[in-house]
């Protein structure tokens, strides 16, 4: 009984709806793998011959799940030391070109994956590269570089996710009180000591988060390992999805014998962060007591710093686009000369904006955009309040199945999801609403592990002293933690809105004639068009993105959000 | 609050699952339709046939519902929506694997959506094996070469060419590869290219090899082992022309003719022609659904490609299925030996899949 009055109250239909809508999200593909996968050819029994389908035979599944690994981990550990420094550089110091700065950690997420690679091969290319032929050739008498190395593939990928921790760990240094710094700082310690025994301690919860998302999230990536690894013979993990899901019948049972192998390699990630952050007293740095972040100053690092950013930039923002821009204003790509220059021309994007869906892919982008990143980020802000603050039997398993979606490929995701709503009454399948649901499915994890993140930095003892005043569980909930969560939230948010942009892999089973997204224009010119025409509907993707985030982040800021980017 | 409702709302949302079915793959695809929706066009011919296919057409509400992986397809569109205004297309593009998804799920649904399909010929072949399609035997068949008819439930309408195309800059003139084997040779090593989903490309060389040039399995096998050697993998045929162009490699193996020619109208430094035979022409078909929601508008589409639609197709470089198309200048010089799929070669695209995957790894097929 008490269970049912507590679901009647407000606290309980708000609570409990967000909790049924995280579940059925991530059971739904989760069920419909698991079940192709164990299913027994027969139909009737459960089988594992699905394992040895995938793993067994000529598969390499060892070779390939070693090179998968290595290049995972050396993305996320690239990508969590570039989004780290990055954060710390832009919250906590008095560097200059902060303005810039905040266009160099983020530019990378928003150009899509396959152009962000093609245009490193025109940069690293070890003979007709850029950097190689007009750089290091002429200067030093070498060509050093050679993207098509698992090197070559780090350094993409990790420059690529670079962002996603960036973006965590802003927000993570935002709500750190430097007090606490500062005391270590006058008890003697030097500033190394500092940042390793209490900076970097405290901001474990969001460091976690961000390897974690961007381990499995390297681990499942087909972009980078597809156009640098292959030419070299690196083969991953998912070049095996890949070319199972390409076949006729689709052996689904395999494909889910892959996702099911990096669903174990993700839930021990999970365990692992929960397990690392069990002390969790240990990290909460928003108490009831104010302060206000003071940036450190850099004295005469200053300059030093300001040539870092400014090469950063160059390197990572500059160079990439500036081979888009160049690419899309030729007729066919030739690196540079004074024949390709002298044949430059608007036409590519002439071609963009006479597409007769110019106009309505953008705008179901973007509406699918800001529907995804609000729906997700509210559901797993209130989900994760569930998961950290209430002692519910089974938050753990909440919180591992709001990360399952990660794994399952976006084929997998779109045939559960049509199959589902193909036998559903609720006319949702063939609209804008099944886009949406997919990419709230595809974007849970993320969204969870910003939110948890945000919330593993409060202090319980706000909420108990707006409880003890009176306020009730949604006031407190609107008041006090949503605001004081509200950079790691609009983190996520930025975040759901600039990847969804470019999902694919669902979108293009799952959408209808009419309801055409961004994406399914870009796959048009990737699968058989001209590159250059597909390099200028980048660049036109990347400054409607660059405005949108620009303006969310004046909008956050007007809502109390510490603006420490605009200066 | 804190105790009880997880448990209780997992479960809900375990029990709304299930209540949505049992079960994701069984459910038998469509069995033969008994009766024929496009029965009563059968006997019509000429301008009575198009004034009752338009008429019934704009009854059934003006919109045709199609599915396609043709990347050209809105050439096709504006021309048909300008031949009959009167009828929307509403095409639905994905890649070819896809397409087949999409219409495989909701006919197992019972819930079809599309009238027409335009694809690839082995997604063409599986529609047809699941008795999805029905075949069109309407005036425009009649001028069709013989390779686009008889196919089956579906029929081609145009092809596309697979040629090794190379970059002038890389490749001198008069230094122009010959003969496929010649790839073989390790002075190409790390100048050729092939791209990572091209195995309907390998079943066609294979096949011509074996059954053409009457090669033995194991030395066709012999002989892409040591191409494989000498080959970078691409992934997407846009980007693969470009670093061609880019002369980032000197020979791709197996690109589009189209590409090729694209390119080299634009000025960039690439060719196809001495062609190394064989060219391989894929046939792309076009497939009028079993269960269409709009049978008229479904069979005036594909009269209409098949008839006036060609001249579209080879204004894209294509090469069209029609016989005679006016003003079309075949860009495989005459005498080139072409192939296509035969139909008693290997169709299961499953095997050829794996076989790809393991040739460009270097590890053994089976398995």
């Amino acid at each position: 009984m008490r269970i049912v009055r507590s679901l009647l109250s407000f606290q309980g239909l708000l609570v409990g709806g967000a909790v049924v809508i995280v579940g059925y999200l991530a059971i739904v593909p989760l069920g419909y793998l698991i079940h192709d996968t164990f299913l027994s050819s027969d139909g009737t029994g459960v089988s594992f011959g699905a394992f040895s389908r995938a793993y067994g035979g000529n598969a390499q599944a060892g070779d390939m799940l070693l090179n998968s690994m290595w290049f995972a981990l050396g993305s996320a550990a690239l990508a969590l030391v570039l989004g780290t420094t990055l954060a710390y550089v832009q919250v906590r110091t008095d560097t200059p070109f902060k303005g810039l700065f905040f266009a160099a950690s983020l530019v990378p997420l928003i150009v899509p994956g396959i152009l962000y690679a093609t245009s490193w091969i025109f940069l690293g290319d070890p003979s007709t590269g850029i950097l190689n032929s007009l750089v290091f050739e002429p200067l030093f008498g070498a060509t050093p570089i050679n993207i098509y190395s698992v090197w070559g593939m780090i350094w993409v990928q990790g420059l690529h996710l670079a962002p996603v921790a960036f973006l965590l760990m802003v927000a993570a240094f935002r709500a750190m009180d430097p007090s606490l710094e500062e005391s270590a700082a006058m008890s003697g310690a030097n500033r190394l000591t500092v940042l390793r025994r209490v900076t970097v301690p405290l901001l474990r919860p969001a460091m976690i988060s961000a390897a974690l998302l961007m381990f499995v999230q390297s681990l499942e990536s087909f972009e980078v390992p597809g156009l640098l690894g292959l030419q070299n013979g690196i083969y991953v993990f998912t070049s095996r999805i890949y070319f199972v899901l390409r076949a006729y019948p689709v052996d689904y049972g395999a494909a889910g014998a892959y996702a099911i192998g990096l669903l174990l390699i993700a839930a021990a990630g999970v365990l692992l962060s929960s397990w690392l952050q069990r002390s969790s007293r240990n990290f909460q740095t928003v108490t009831g007591k104010a302060f206000r972040p003071r940036p450190v100053e850099l004295g005469r690092a200053r300059p030093f710093v300001g040539v870092a950013v400014i090469l950063y930039f160059l390197i990572t923002v500059v160079l990439p686009v500036a081979v888009l821009v160049y690419a899309s204003l030729l007729k066919y790509y030739a690196a540079p000369s004074r024949k390709a220059l002298s044949s430059m021309t608007l036409d590519n994007y002439r071609a963009v904006l006479d597409m007769p869906l110019a106009f309505t892919a953008p705008k179901n982008s973007l509406l699918l955009g800001v529907g995804a990143a609000t729906a997700v980020m509210v559901l797993t802000a209130v989900v994760s309040w569930v998961v950290l603050r209430t002692k519910a039997p089974g938050r753990r398993l909440l919180d591992l199945l709001a990360f399952t979606p990660i794994v399952i490929p976006g084929l997998v995701l779109g045939l559960a999801l049509s199959f589902v709503y193909l036998r559903m009454p609720l006319p949702i399948y063939g609209t804008l609403l099944i886009l949406l649901i997919s990419y709230c499915t595809r974007y849970l994890p993320y969204g969870m592990r910003y939110s948890s993140a945000a919330m593993a930095q409060m202090s319980p003892e706000l909420e108990e002293s707006a409880h003890v005043s009176g306020a009730s569980w949604f006031q407190t909930f609107r008041r006090v933690l949503l605001p004081l969560m509200s950079s790691g939230i609009l983190a996520g948010w930025v975040y759901i809105l600039v990847v969804s942009f470019r999902e694919l892999s669902s979108t293009i089973l799952l959408y209808s004639p009419g309801k055409e997204v961004l994406s399914v224009l870009i796959w048009e010119q990737f699968e058989n068009g001209q590159f250059t025409t597909l390099a200028a509907l980048g660049v036109l993707m990347v400054l409607l993105l660059v405005l949108l985030v620009s303006i969310a982040y004046r909008l956050g800021a007007r809502f109390g959000l510490q603006g420490d980017s605009a200066n | 609050m804190r105790h009880g409702v997880l448990p209780v709302g997992l479960l809900a949302a375990g029990l709304l699952l299930t209540a949505c079915g049992a079960s994701p793959t069984t459910g038998a695809p469509g069995s033969a339709p008994d009766k024929n929706p496009y029965a009563k066009y059968d006997s019509l011919t000429g301008t009575q046939r198009t004034d009752k296919l338009i008429a019934d057409a704009k009854d059934e509400g003006g919109v045709l519902d199609l599915y396609t992986s043709n990347t050209d397809i809105q050439d096709l569109v504006d021309g048909f929506q300008k031949a009959y205004p009167g009828i929307k297309v509403h095409a639905f593009r994905a890649n070819s694997e896809t397409v087949l998804q999409r219409a495989l799920q909701e006919n197992q649904a019972n819930k079809p959506q599309n009238d027409v399909i335009d694809t690839n010929d082995l997604e063409l072949r599986a529609l047809d094996s699941q008795h999805l399609l029905h075949p069109y035997d309407g005036p425009a068949e009649a001028g069709l070469k013989e390779a686009a008819k008889n196919l089956g439930g579906w029929t081609a309408e145009r092809f596309n060419a697979f040629v090794v195309g190379w970059n002038t800059n890389e490749v001198k003139k008069g230094e122009e590869p010959v003969d496929f084997a010649d790839f073989a040779d390790p002075k190409w090593k790390g100048k050729l290219a092939v791209e990572v989903g091209d195995w309907d490309w390998y079943a066609s060389m294979y096949t011509y090899l074996t059954e053409e040039k009457k090669m033995s399995s194991s030395d066709v096998d012999a002989l892409f082992k040591k191409i494989a050697a000498n080959v970078k993998v691409t992934k997407g045929h846009t980007v693969q022309g470009e670093l061609l162009s880019a002369g980032q490699f000197g020979v791709a193996l197996s690109v589009y003719s189209h590409t090729i020619d694209k390119a080299a109208a634009k000025g960039a430094p690439v060719a196809w022609r001495p062609v190394v035979e064989p060219v391989i022409l894929r046939p792309n078909g076009i497939g009028l659904m079993a269960n269409p929601r709009h049978p008229a508008a479904a069979l005036l589409w594909t009269d209409w490609v098949l008839s006036d639609g060609q001249k579209i197709i080879a204004d894209s470089l294509r090469i069209p299925a029609a016989k005679s198309v006016p003003g079309f200048k075949d860009p495989i010089p005459a005498g080139t030996t072409t192939y296509s799929l035969s139909k008693s070669a290997e169709t299961d695209t499953k095997k050829w899949n794996t076989a790809y995957d393991a040739l460009l790894r270097g590890v053994p097929a089976a398995g």
